[in-house]
């Protein structure tokens, strides 16, 4: 082969090797620019309340005593739900994850139902349920959820736990199981090696969990309106406080307390995904 | 306690076992104290299903497990003291070296001046002392294959039960890797049960050796005897032995004669086979090959072919013949004179011929 055929011959080669790159760069540029569009608009959105607030907004929502018992209730609910629904998620996403079982497919979706409920719907099937016998006798223990506090906690739980089993079952299936059956061998029994393999393992996806159940407890509306109410100094939370506020023509504290709402789910989301290492929700 | 047969620190017997679509049936094998055996097979034999019933991962549907006189086919893996490195080693990312080596020592409530001797000595063994700190995360396939053998070998278990440990490693480390385990191997006296699908491995490691296929054992022995008189062609070709050819079994007077096309019949009055298609290996170790056609002798039978390739002269010891076998003979050097298309003749000592089924035929 003569150098002339050799040059021929590498720059044919060359011209598809070209072609492929520039589809390449234009499947990137029809990417981000898409990308561009959706982070833009929501970004757009945050702007847009930030520049309608005025600026003694935030103070006065800070110093109001109705807005900050609202704030005190909403942490300590959806701290409390948070925690409910990871106590919860633990063992229901481990046994999603590692075992068949008769009516598997049942369970799931009855876990899933929440998530894809309206959440309004959570809130008249809780007032219905205690309605009826099983919620008249748990009431009867004492326990009292209609307009009550421990209400807000218990449709916050039912609303944000699926989120939870499906973070940790996501955490528990990429568990590889020859790590559990090698401590098996090497001596533990099985509840030692769920404690002292399973769940280190897990750790990122119990925490990322809590953390998106948290932030879902703290923007709750529908089903509170409907199963609490939203009483001022009783049964009030910051979502509701919005719709108080805004029900009264106040604007500018509404905004603020949207804008604090948003400010925290931010952080936790970050933490969410920190935390989850990338992985998918379900 | 039950009685150990043959000094057997291992022995399976009858096992059945059913997962998935696949069954391994009449398991039946023994390993002595301190014997080094070979699970070999295909991908799909069972091999890995066996090892994990061993470990006590599933639970057989029938049969018997004894290790150390023990019968542990109820026992859950962690009463059962034996060391298990899998495929993929399955070390603990979130641990050390140092933890992941003292997991199996923790678990038998050591105390803590004793569990840090055994893990010196094991790290120490092993020549990875210098990884103690480390994750696994941080380590190279050679280095995560010493911390899974550290592990396992850390409380002395009675047997060692290695699932293809040096399958993920290149081929100059898997070199070094079979010399430390046979140095290993002979310092400790651990009884070790090894799977692989790699004949080289196995030659070189294995004393004993059990050969799978489609769930069953179909031979179990020495590894010389499996070598040397293999029970079916499919052990011969899935350890590449050399001395197979096909032909056929045919009987005139009584008598039987193996059959090859463009060769006088190889009469074999011990034959017990039906007449019809099947095999003849003869271990190559036994074979002489020369230029000119030797005195025929009773107990020597002859085979003719011509040189397709002098592998000796490209540096490899083979000899690789045309005509109706195609053998290759491995280990001799023939001079550079034996060129291509020359005639050989090989002479084979008649009762170091065995025959055996063409399997395909029953199917």
């Amino acid at each position: 082969m003569s150098i002339d055929e050799v040059t021929s011959s590498t720059a044919s080669a060359a011209r598809p090797v070209s072609a492929s790159g520039r589809g390449a760069a234009l499947f990137k540029v029809g990417l981000f620019a898409l990308l561009i569009i959706y982070a833009g608009f929501i970004a757009a959105l945050l702007i847009a309340n930030i520049s309608y607030m005025e600026p003694g907004n935030i103070a006065e929502v800070l110093r109001d005593p109705d807005l900050r018992f609202a704030a005190r209730l909403t942490l300590w609910t959806s701290l409390l739900s948070a925690a409910l629904a990871v106590f919860f998620a633990v063992p229901v996403a481990y046994a999603l994850s590692r075992y068949d079982f008769p009516g598997k497919a049942l369970v799931d979706t009855l876990v899933d139902m929440p998530i894809v409920l309206p959440n309004i719907v959570v809130g008249v099937t809780l007032l219905v349920f205690f309605q009826t016998a099983p919620g008249r006798a748990l009431e009867g223990t004492g326990f009292r959820f209609v307009y009550t506090r421990a209400g807000i906690v218990l449709a916050q739980f039912i609303c944000v736990a699926p989120y939870a089993v499906r973070t940790v079952a996501g955490a528990f299936s990429a568990v590889d199981k020859r790590l559990e059956d090698v401590a098996r061998t090497l001596g533990w029994s099985a509840g030692q090696v769920f404690r002292r393999v399973t769940l280190p393992m897990v750790r990122g996806g119990i925490v990322a969990g809590g953390v998106i159940a948290w932030a879902l407890a703290i923007g709750l509306y529908g089903p509170l309106m409907v199963f609490t109410g939203t009483t001022r100094q009783v049964t009030e939370v910051l979502s509701t406080s919005i719709y108080l506020e805004l029900s009264i023509g106040r604007i500018g504290p509404a905004l603020a307390i949207s804008m604090l709402m948003v400010a925290f789910t931010m952080a936790s989301l970050i933490i969410f995904k920190l935390l989850a290492g990338g992985q998918s929700l379900w | 306690m039950v009685e150990r047969q043959n000094n057997a620190m291992l022995s399976v017997d009858a096992l059945r076992m059913g997962v998935k679509g696949f069954a391994l049936r009449d398991i039946t094998f023994s390993v002595a104290e301190g014997d080094y055996c070979i699970i070999l097979g295909p991908t799909g034999a069972g091999k890995t299903l066996l090892l994990e019933t061993l470990c006590g991962l599933y639970r057989p549907q029938s049969g018997r497990v004894v290790i150390a006189g023990r019968d542990v086919t109820g026992l859950d893996p962690a009463a059962r003291n034996i060391g298990y490195v899998p495929q993929d080693y399955a070390l603990y990312p979130f641990k050390t070296v140092a933890q992941n080596v003292a997991f199996g020592l923790e678990a038998r409530r050591l105390g803590r001046d004793e569990t840090r001797r055994a893990v010196d000595r094991v790290l120490e063994l092993l020549g990875i002392e210098h990884l103690r700190q480390r994750r696994p995360g941080k380590l190279s396939g050679g280095e995560r294959q010493r911390v899974a053998l550290a592990r396992a070998l850390a409380f002395q278990p009675d047997v060692l039960l290695l699932d293809e440990p040096l399958c993920a490693l290149d081929e100059a480390t898997r070199d070094r890797v079979i010399d430390d385990l046979k140095q290993l191997h002979a310092d400790q006296g651990t009884t070790v049960l090894h799977v692989c699908h790699n004949t080289e491995e196995a030659l070189r490691l294995g004393h004993q050796c059990v050969v799978m296929q489609a769930g069953r054992i179909v031979q179990e022995g020495a590894m010389e005897q499996v070598l040397n008189a293999p029970a079916s062609a499919f052990v011969a070709r899935f350890l590449r032995l050399k001395g197979l050819v096909r032909g056929a079994i045919a009987r005139r007077d009584g008598v039987a004669a193996f059959c090859l096309d463009g060769a006088p019949p190889w009469a074999m009055p011990q034959c017990t086979l039906s007449p019809g298609p099947a095999y003849a290996f003869f271990p190559m170790q036994e074979v002489t090959v020369t230029l000119q056609r030797p005195e025929p002798e009773p107990d020597t039978l002859l085979l003719e072919g011509t040189i397709e390739t002098n592998m000796a002269r490209r540096g490899r010891c083979e000899l690789r013949l045309n005509g109706p076998t195609r053998l290759r003979v491995p280990g001799i050097y023939p001079p550079a004179t034996w060129t291509e298309g020359r005639c050989v003749y090989l002479s084979i000592p008649r009762e170091k011929v065995r025959l055996l089924p063409d399997e395909s035929n029953h199917r």
